[in-house]
């Protein structure tokens, strides 16, 4: 027996190839998995950039035209603003004018206070009356509708304690409802030359003044109205309704501020601009849902875009995978069946190679008893001169029945070898199939003078394998190494040798035959390569123990330097702890060992 | 009496040498087994063989290697391949190398008797030829000689073979 020889096959230089498993051949079962799986992919990769773009365009859209929608609220309310300070100013000024023209005495005699408010009118219909008030706060004079006013003292008024204190000589009431009862506010000018502390007061038609500041603006559903620093409101569209809620237009500022706020329950977007000309704002609003319902309209056609893009995409994903899937199906299922073709094919091939084996051993042993037979025959033959020896007999017939055995050995061997049921892979003794084959080959290889090396792990685990399938493979590899062995035409060595690994075992079987050059070796695991000779080899064999040691699960490599030999690695995993032991296999193993005692 | 044929017989498969090499003595050869190759190239330089039967799967010198060396030894020797498994390739290649007959274990004794006759009957054809040309080379050679001494030579050529010294 030799040592362990592996070490004439140089690993360092020496080339390698590894056939380990491919891709995952996805089993029937995987294809709906597949399927979706590929569903998902696709749908997320196709719709997420869809999403993302269109919620980013919606977001800078809506947030461009909420901007240019303020701005357009502002440049309203500005407008508004200065065309309602160009409102009062003129009805100051129109009350200073009356207040310096010639017109008026102190105190004015009968007529010229109508007069006077006619002049008024005639500047502007919105003077409701007029009258004048002598330093001390009287009413001296009046025109207008509330005569029963003169005579009544208005110094305790609000107005009159402002105008007398006042740097300014003019002052510009809230709306209120003083003597008279009605809502108005007053235009007041101090006289502050010849007759100083005389004041010309004029009151403002509210609704006409309402209806001027409602009247311009331009915005659909927009409304515009004016508010004290308390926030109620001095102008209404509707007359009476002073009492409605306030509206806290802030503090004052140059700057014209749009914003948002909830008033009565609705969302408005509100803008307020204070007026210069009294301690007033103009305040512009619009109901929210009004001001942004372009936004919306475009929300909802971008939404009924995406909606339509998103089931285009996804009935375009769906036929497509189921498409792509069901070729993928049919490929595998084509190529499954080609596998299967080849695997018979180089089962057959085999079957052949080890008759022409089994032809020899079988031949040998039918000589002898021919031979044996005729010799029997011969003796009783006088005219070769034979005598009949009971003694010689005896032992002649020992040789033929030597011989009977020994075809019987054979045959047996070679059926236990061609068994094709127990497909299911099942716990097995490694070292046991290993010595199966090796029997098999054992004689061919002492009349080829190859010395066979056996290095056997005793602690090996049982590796889940179909044991048919397994002689295949090694007998595969063993014909090779056979072939190898004499191609190159020296000494030949084998060696087996099993190891145990900490997930299986492996089983290397290296010769020192001719080896391969990387080109061969590159190609050795592919159908129908072959380096034999035509009708030696059908290229079969590699590629199909390829196949069904990756169907264990496990893998062949395989090392070679050209004129030093070539090693075949097989790994193969571990059975698991609780696959039963297989009683056939022990009783298979048994029956192994009777064979090789024989 | 007249010289039994000398027949070589090379096998591995020890019982059956035996009994087959019994079994032709009974039909009067002259019988020699031999259990490998290179035994059997070696005793065939010690003594001339007409016919040898060669197994071809022996371990150590396989079966063509000793048809090829006992052919050069001796080329009037006429081999019969006897083998457990025959194949085209191998049948060929023997052919090649000079083998008389190509048969497969195995054999019927009257087959390989036959074929055996018909070898030693090629033996005997190609070795009167040999020998007469070298009867008529001597006689060409020996007009001039005295009839005795004619007569001494070709009594050495029949005994040995081979034409006497001048």
């Amino acid at each position: 027996m030799l040592d362990n020889v592996s070490s004439r096959v140089p690993a360092p230089g020496g080339a390698t190839v590894q056939a380990g498993p491919p891709a995952d051949a996805p089993g029937r079962t995987d294809f709906g998995r597949l399927r979706s799986k590929l569903r998902w992919q696709l749908l997320v990769a196709y719709v997420t950039p869809l999403l993302l773009l269109a919620a980013y365009f919606h977001y800078a859209y809506v947030d461009m035209m909420q901007e240019s929608i303020r701005r357009h609220l502002v440049s309203v309310a500005e407008n508004q603003r200065n065309t309602v300070d160009l409102f009062l100013r003129e009805r100051v000024s129109g009350v200073r004018r009356a207040l310096y023209s010639g017109m008026l005495t102190f105190p004015p005699g009968p007529g010229v206070m109508d007069r006077l408010l006619e002049e008024m009118r005639t500047a502007s219909r919105t003077f409701v009356d007029v009258g004048l008030f002598s330093p001390d706060g009287k009413l001296v004079a009046y025109a207008g509708p509330e005569t029963s006013l003169v005579g009544r003292d208005y110094s305790s008024q609000a107005w009159f304690t402002r105008i007398r204190q006042e740097p300014h000589d003019s002052v510009i009431s809230d709306v209120y409802l003083g003597f008279r009862g009605k809502p108005h506010f007053i235009v007041a000018v101090r006289q502050s030359t010849d007759h100083a502390g005389w004041v010309l007061r004029a009151s403002v038609d509210p609704e006409s003044f309402a209806e001027f500041v409602a009247s311009s603006y331009l915005l659909a559903d927009a409304e515009a109205f004016i508010v004290n620093v308390a926030g109620q409101r001095q102008t209404l569209r509707d007359a009476g309704a002073v009492a409605s809620e306030p509206v806290d237009p802030g503090s004052r500022t140059a700057e014209t501020v749009a914003s948002e706020s909830t008033t009565g329950g609705t969302d408005y977007l509100r803008v307020v601009a204070w007026l210069t000309e009294n301690e007033w704002a103009l305040v512009v609003q619009v109901p929210r849902d009004r001001a942004y319902a372009p936004i919306a309209q475009t929300r909802l056609i971008v939404t009924a875009i995406v909606l339509v893009a998103l089931l285009v995409i996804v009935g375009v994903v769906l036929r497509s995978t189921r498409k792509l899937v069901a070729q993928l199906e049919a490929a595998i299922a084509a190529q499954e069946s080609l596998r299967h073709q080849l695997f018979n094919a180089a089962k057959l091939a085999s079957v052949g190679e080890m008759a022409a084996g089994v032809a020899h051993e079988i031949n040998n042993p039918l000589a002898i008893i021919y031979e044996e037979a005729s010799m029997m025959t011969d003796t009783l033959d006088p005219e070769l001169g034979g005598k009949p020896d009971l003694e010689d007999f005896k032992e002649r017939l020992d040789a033929i029945r030597d011989a009977v055995k020994r075809g019987r050995t054979i045959t047996s061997k070679l059926l236990a070898f061609a068994r094709r049921h127990d497909p299911d892979p099942e716990p097995s003794d490694l070292n046991l199939l290993v010595s199966r084959v090796l029997m098999v080959k054992e004689h061919e290889y002492s009349l080829a003078n190859i010395e066979i090396a056996r290095e056997f792990a005793p602690d090996l685990p049982r590796v889940m394998v179909n044991r048919n399938l397994l002689d295949q493979v090694v007998l595969n590899l063993l014909n090779n190494a056979h072939d190898a062995i004499v191609a190159r035409g020296c000494r030949g060595r084998l060696s087996l040798r099993t190891t145990r690994r900490e997930d299986g075992a492996t089983l290397e079987i290296g010769d020192n035959g001719c080896g391969m050059t990387p080109e061969v070796m590159a190609k050795i695991f592919f159908p129908f390569f072959t380096t034999k000779g035509v009708g030696k080899g059908t290229g079969l064999g590699l590629s199909i123990s390829h196949g069904i040691i990756e169907s264990f699960g496990g893998r062949i490599d395989v090392r070679s330097r050209v004129d030093e030999g070539s090693t075949f690695t097989i790994f193969l995993p571990a059975a698991p702890a609780d696959a039963s032991a297989g009683g056939t296999a022990e009783k298979d193993g048994r029956r192994g060992g009777a064979e090789v005692a024989t | 009496m007249t010289r039994k044929i000398k027949l070589l017989i090379v096998d591995d498969e020890e019982r059956f040498l035996r009994t087959l090499a019994q079994r032709l003595t009974l039909r009067d050869f002259d019988v020699t087994p031999v259990g490998n190759g290179a035994q059997a190239v070696e005793i065939a330089r010690e003594q001339a063989f007409d016919l040898a039967i060669v197994d071809l799967k022996m371990p150590g010198i396989g079966g063509e290697k000793v048809l090829e060396l006992l052919k050069k030894q001796d080329p009037h020797i006429e081999v019969v391949i006897l083998t457990g498994h025959g194949t085209i390739d191998s049948a060929v290649e023997c052919t090649k190398l000079g083998s008389y007959h190509y048969l497969q274990k195995p054999c019927e004794t009257e087959e390989l008797l036959d074929v055996l006759k018909n070898a030693y009957w090629r033996r005997v054809q190609s070795k009167l030829r040999v020998d007469e040309d070298k009867l008529s080379a001597l006689l060409d050679s020996a007009t001039h000689e005295s009839p005795l001494s004619i007569l001494r030579k070709l009594r050495t050529l029949e005994e040995s073979g081979k034409p006497p010294e001048k």
